[in-house]
């Protein structure tokens, strides 16, 4: 039972990240319908990025500032792809524009080889790492940390979507992109928006990642992207409540299966469960069936 | 006698014998400067990557240029080819002395059990559609790879097979290459071809005029998933090695990209852009750290720019070369008449 | 005896019942008219037809075979072929092929014939590309025979969809507003097609349009639908005639 307690706390933990990742790659289809492959690259340049901030510079920034830069960054690299590699695709077959994300995916590990090198950076824990005892299990404050900014920021999410102008405006582009210009509603800044938003999440999810597992690399954002997709996928591809739920369950999955099972059958497991959810829902949990009308 | 020799002529000008001759040429003039020492190893082996290259993407494009179906695990059945014919190679090779025979017999069991494996993920996953069906083909090629990891006891898992026989010559590659792109073509060219491009096209129309739309994207899929075979069973044999991670995510990213680049639904787009995009990296070499950069950016920018890629659906055809060098002199003779009046 | 046959034929896409017991009888080498407003439901109709739709209720049969339940591919090797409201050829292939494709199930050879080139191959092939070429001939298209499909003018791709359909050999042909988007002698022109090939190809043709002057001046039966529903049927003269059928057109 111990055990069990434990190890689903690890899976909030992997969880929470998912979760934070999958929320980018969820908007981004809602808005334009394109899996973003570079979604993975930007969580590796946001891990990049607080180990600069927190590292590199001559004076000690604070723990939070150090995240909240790093997310700015992120959202402006975000911004920027969709910028120059997206927005010229928009009409384009959906596969020219799913190429194009995988280019832009290889293009920033190579560009983040370029600057960094391929030797891992060795990512210190940003904040001190003694444990907390909760309910007589000692967690180490970085999970609780963890576990509870990335709430914190979904909450913020879940207002800003439903109760803000810019919230409701970025619902309605997902729905219908037509009505929504109808009725005066500026397309190109909502799709910016989103891209910002999601890019600024997943390089929070990036940044803990990291400290989790305490490397960067180039080519740290490929398979936790590829698992928070499957978690998004999971969820329901489009709904944002979806991406959190989808993400919570395959980190809980994950360390379930690393603790009872094998760690070497965590990728195979987490891979079928994809195609299983496929093949039976493949609208996810949460998602809506479409139909083409002849 | 003089009929004779318009037969002769026909013959000669006959498009078909123009491309075998144009084949046997660049067979031989390969050969040869093999045979001179003219090439080196590592061309050498480089050559047979392309070859391996060409198989993998024309392949592919069976499903993704002429069916339109975005797969992105190819490498999956490769790998599963490259492990049947490698365990298949080791087991038979104290029975069969002759190499070509060897590669037979190891190829046809590896297309065998990857046209299956393309039958089984093939069956569920059509039923899905563009995004979908290829984040499907993704998760398939991870499980591949993953499974061969850990299934160690029949493929020594992460450590790498070793002790396969290095049997892959040149000529046995190019001549397994040229067959089956040859064969790709003439079934491209068949009614049945033009049932699996017309789904591409239209699926409700190419239903709607008769054709069994399941049967035909299963059936492109599993031609698929065989050729892809075969092109591992090459792969195996050509350094005697083999390690469950080439044959990940980047390389069937990798080979998506050459059918991208060469045109979706042009083998002799696939074809030229495998011979570039395996060279073109390898001399990129010395400023190796942009190399990779370069490659992505290019991407990027042809789709883009050019998004049919470089051949666009059309087919590379010598026979129309040579109409076009004579149009192109006549109309230089005409020109130069007209500077000379 | 009736080619088609349609009995009570309903479907509900959730509160919506698009199509309400729908009755139809189409003899040998007749023309019928489908019309009514738009969003009657006679898209449907086509799409229960052949096989798109899974029927709520009804039956149909086709030569007294039961379609209801088959794949739209086997409908049409039961005898029906149809056209779409909004064209879909096969764009990126020749004129010629995009019939070929439509010849496929009366062709014979299979993939290692193709393969090896045998004779089979080569005998059906040419065969393919004559009745190609005669059906070209007749919708005046065969100068376009190795053009892309997407490069012909809208008027000439109404043409080839219907050029395909009958490709299949069909019995019946579904034809859904072969007009629209044409101009008025373009129409004109298609009128003639249209009895040509009823004569010429002797299929029963059942043909869903908005332009009265083309439905009037050649169907001999016309169904007029709205909401679902049949709100009357008969000869043309009377159809124009008809309280209903004008009180459904003009709207109250
Ligand atoms: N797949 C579907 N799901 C839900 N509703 C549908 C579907 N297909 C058609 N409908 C609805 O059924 C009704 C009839 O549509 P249909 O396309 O058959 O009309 P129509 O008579 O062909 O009209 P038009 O003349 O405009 O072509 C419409 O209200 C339409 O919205
Ligand atoms: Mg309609």
């Amino acid at each position: 039972m111990e055990l069990f307690i434990r190890q689903l706390i690890n899976g909030l933990n992997t969880g929470s990240i998912y979760a934070l990742v999958a929320i980018g790659y969820t908007m981004v289809y809602g808005i334009i319908k394109l899996i973003n492959f570079a979604h993975g690259e930007i969580m590796m340049f946001g891990a990049y990025f607080a180990f600069l901030l927190a590292f590199t510079l001559s004076f000690n920034l604070p723990f939070l500032l150090v995240i909240v830069l790093s997310m700015s960054f992120a959202a402006i690299l975000g911004v920027l792809i969709e910028r120059v590699a997206y927005k010229k695709l928009r009409q384009a077959p959906r596969i020219s524009a799913l190429i194009t994300a995988i280019g832009m995916s290889l293009f920033l590990q190579h560009l983040a080889q370029l600057i960094f090198g391929s030797t891992p950076y060795v990512m210190k824990p940003l904040i001190d790492t003694t444990p907390v005892v909760l309910f007589n299990f000692a967690i180490p404050k970085l999970t609780l940390l963890t576990i509870g900014l990335s709430i914190l920021f979904m909450l913020l999410l879940s207002f800003f979507v439903l109760k803000t102008k810019p919230g409701k405006a970025m619902r309605a582009v997902s729905q219908d992109k037509e009505a929504a210009i109808l009725m005066g509603i500026n397309v190109d800044n909502v799709i910016s928006m989103t891209f910002a938003i999601g890019s600024a999440l997943g390089a929070l999810g990036g940044i803990f990642y990291a400290m989790t597992y305490s490397q960067i690399y180039p080519t740290m954002g490929v398979l936790p992207g590829l698992k928070a997709f499957i978690a998004a996928v999971f969820g329901g591809i489009g709904s944002i409540g979806g991406a959190m739920l989808g993400g919570y369950l395959i980190g809980i999955i994950e360390t379930m299966t690393k603790a009872y099972i094998s760690s070497k059958w965590v990728d195979v497991i987490v891979f079928g469960l994809l195609i299983v959810i496929l093949l039976f829902k493949p609208s996810g949990i949460l998602g809506k069936n479409t139909k083409e009308k002849v | 006698m003089k009929l004779k020799l318009t037969q002769l002529k026909n013959t000669l000008l006959d498009p078909r014998f123009i491309n075998y001759t144009i084949i046997v040429t660049i067979f031989l003039t390969m050969f040869l400067l093999i045979q001179t020492n003219a090439v080196n190893r590592y061309i050498y082996n480089l050559l047979i990557m392309v070859l391996i290259m060409i198989v993998m993407s024309t392949s592919l494009n069976i499903a993704t240029g002429f069916l339109g179906e975005l797969v992105l695990g190819h490498a999956g059945f490769m790998g599963i080819g490259a492990y049947t014919a490698a365990i298949l190679g080791i087991a038979l090779r104290p029975y069969i002395a002759t190499d070509l025979l060897l590669f037979g017999a190891s190829a046809t069991g590896a297309m065998i059990l990857a046209g299956i494996a393309g039958l089984l993920v093939g069956t569920p996953a059509l039923r899905l559609r563009g995004d979908y069906l290829g984040i499907m083909t993704l998760g398939f090629g991870e499980i591949v790879r993953n499974l061969i990891t850990n299934l160690s006891s029949i493929t020594n898992g992460a450590q790498g097979l070793s002790g396969i026989p290095r049997i892959m010559t040149f000529s046995i590659a190019f001549w397994t290459t040229v067959m089956i792109v040859t064969i790709i073509f003439l079934f491209m060219n068949s009614r049945h071809g033009r049932a699996i491009l017309s789904i591409r096209e239209d699926e409700i129309a190419s239903e709607s005029v008769g054709i069994n739309i399941t049967r035909y994207k299963l059936l492109a899929f599993v031609l698929a998933s065989m050729f892809a075979g075969i092109g591992g069973a090459m792969f195996a044999f050509k350094d005697g090695f083999l390690a469950p991670n080439s044959f990940n995510f980047l390389k069937s990213v990798e080979i998506f990209v050459i059918v991208v680049l060469g045109g979706m639904g042009s083998l002799s787009g696939s074809i030229i852009s495998s011979i570039v995009l395996v060279f073109l990296p390898e001399y990129l070499r010395d400023f190796n750290q942009y190399r990779y950069l370069l490659y992505s950016s290019v991407l990027i920018i042809i789709m883009l720019y050019r998004p049919q890629g470089l051949m666009g659906t059309k087919e590379f055809d010598f026979t129309k070369i040579k109409a076009k060098l004579t149009t192109l002199v006549t109309t230089i003779k005409k020109r130069l008449k007209k500077g000379r009046e | 005896m009736a080619v088609l046959e349609v009995k009570h034929l309903s479907i509900q896409f959730g509160g919506l019942r698009a199509v309400d017991d729908f009755n139809l009888e189409v003899d040998h080498n007749e023309l019928v008219g489908l019309i009514g407003p738009n969003g009657a439901g006679k898209t449907t109709i086509f799409n229960l037809l052949t096989g798109v739709y899974l029927p709520t209720e009804g039956s149909i049969h086709l030569n007294n075979v039961s379609t209801v339940g088959k794949r739209p591919s086997d409908i049409v090797l039961l005898g029906s072929s149809r056209t779409f409201q909004n064209i879909r050829l096969f764009k990126n292939m020749t004129v010629q092929d995009n019939i070929k494709v439509a010849y496929h199930n009366r062709m014979d050879y299979n993939i290692f014939s193709s393969i090896f080139k045998t004779k089979k191959y080569k005998i059906e092939e040419a065969r393919a590309n004559e009745i190609a070429r005669e059906l070209l001939e007749v919708f005046d298209l065969l100068e376009f025979e190795q053009h892309l499909a997407k490069n012909l003018p809208y008027g000439k791709q109404r043409k080839l969809e219907i050029a395909r359909a009958l490709a299949t050999n069909p019995q019946i042909l579904l034809l859904d507003e072969p007009a629209a988007g044409m101009n008025p002698q373009e129409t004109e022109e298609l009128m003639a097609t249209i009895k040509l090939i009823k004569n010429q190809f002797n299929v029963s043709i059942l043909l869903i349009e908005h332009d009265m002057k083309l439905v009037m001046g050649i169907c001999e039966r016309i169904v007029v639908i709205d909401y679902g529903k049949i709100i009357a049927k008969g000869q043309p003269k009377a159809i124009r005639e008809n309280k209903n059928v004008i009180k459904a057109y003009l709207g109250e």
